[in-house]
């Protein structure tokens, strides 16, 4: 079985150094070249499927790699954590002059803030997410479109390798395995 | 600025036999003592000052480093267990002329070398660069700026490269060989294409 998990593109959030998380944002000019980028690199993996978070700037990558010849579904649990609770989409600038003791919380990512989805809870649900991409065991290659968050999960708690930080635009992993145990076969931009 | 430079040990015992080492940990052949002061002496003649010394635990770059930080009348170099060299697995302690008939098709070859890619328990070329993210990770919070000595092997010292840079390690293990004894520069000022410090006359391996 094989799994290409690949972050979205450069967004208009991340331009504006705004908190991310469970809002939309799209991707900018630059987040949709490094997708085309990505869609040249990733030629010879033959994916045939793509499972995409619902979020737009996922959905907006998800479209330029599938280049209309490979179909694409949504996958509601691989959106990324509502981290940012009742801050998400603020700048950080103004919050962390508003409230900097919400901006020193938000630095650990273990804490959870007012309107926050905790670690606990997102973990489990990207976890058992993937798990069910193993159950349904398919000969074809399949990527996934997700988030930072859901990438460093896979790196924490699926693969077990430990910590891999800030992940960046169109950083992919493909793994293969028999659904207990994954190896990393190839990588870009991690 | 924050300057990382990486160097490899020198020549070991396995690597005149022409044995793939990994984790095995054979200590250094005359030569490969030779090797390591000629380098320790080069970096004095430049003038290169290092803060702190890192080392990954084996015999072979631990001597390596300790020959430099001597020469350098530096303190005794940090062991560093992330530098270590990539697991070969299954092919740990095999003869490095068999690799190609015993691994292919899942090989990469170059001039100087032919990887392989996925034997039984080996770390994948992908895995190593999570390793070397991490071990820059360590270095840069450790280390705000300054000269750091990396001392480390030749697969997990490319993907330290490679993760620097931002490159695909596919295309890096092709680009150089990184070879007994060399000496790399990484820094924000420092072209990727242009890597080397020191490089030996005749590679080692």
């Amino acid at each position: 079985m094989k799994l290409i998990f690949i972050r979205h593109g450069k967004t208009t959030g991340d331009v504006e150094d705004r908190y991310g998380g469970d809002y939309d944002d799209h991707l900018t000019d630059k987040g949709r070249t490094q997708a085309q980028e990505a869609l040249e690199e990733l030629k010879t993996k033959n994916i045939r499927l793509i499972i995409s978070s619902p979020l737009l700037r996922a959905r907006e990558t998800a479209e330029i790699l599938a280049a209309g010849r490979c179909p694409v579904i949504v996958e509601p649990n691989f959106k990324e954590r509502n981290q940012y609770g009742i801050v998400t989409g603020r700048i950080k600038e103004e919050v962390a002059m508003e409230t900097p003791e919400l901006a020193e919380a938000l630095r650990d990512y273990l804490n959870t803030i007012e309107g926050a989805e905790s670690y606990q809870d997102f973990r489990n649900r990207i976890v058992s997410a993937v798990n069910n991409l193993a159950d349904k065991e398919q000969d074809i290659c399949r990527a996934i479109i997700w988030h930072g968050g859901p990438m460093r999960v896979l790196f924490r708690d699926i693969l077990k390798i430990g910590e891999i930080g800030k992940i960046g635009d169109l950083a992919w992993v493909e793994i293969e395995g028999d659904g207990k145990n994954f190896k990393i076969i190839d990588c870009r931009r991690i | 600025m924050l300057k990382i430079y990486l160097a490899r040990h020198g020549q070991d015992q396995d690597n005149v036999r022409g044995i793939l080492n990994g984790h095995r940990d054979e200590p250094l052949t005359a030569l490969g003592e030779n090797q390591a002061q000629e380098l320790a002496q080069k970096i004095k003649t430049a003038n290169i000052k290092f803060d702190k010394i890192y080392s990954s635990p084996l015999i072979r770059t631990t001597r390596t480093a300790e020959i430099v930080a001597d020469a350098l009348s530096m303190d005794k170099p940090e062991p560093m267990p992330l530098l270590i060299e990539r697991d070969f697995g299954i092919m740990t302690g095999k003869p490095t002329a068999e690799l190609e008939s015993l691994c292919a098709p899942n090989i990469l070859k170059t001039d100087t070398i032919t990887y392989i890619l996925s034997p039984e328990g080996a770390e994948t070329f992908p895995q190593l660069m999570v390793r070397a993210h991490q071990i820059l990770e360590k270095i840069k919070t450790n280390h705000q700026d300054g000269n750091i000595l990396l001392v480390t092997s030749g697969d997990i010292g490319k993907m330290i490269y490679a993760s620097y840079y931002n490159l695909y390690w596919k295309e890096v293990l092709t680009m150089f060989h990184f070879g007994n004894s060399e000496l790399l520069l990484l820094a924000n000022d420092s072209p990727a294409e242009n890597a080397h410090v020191f490089k030996t006359e005749k590679f080692n391996h």
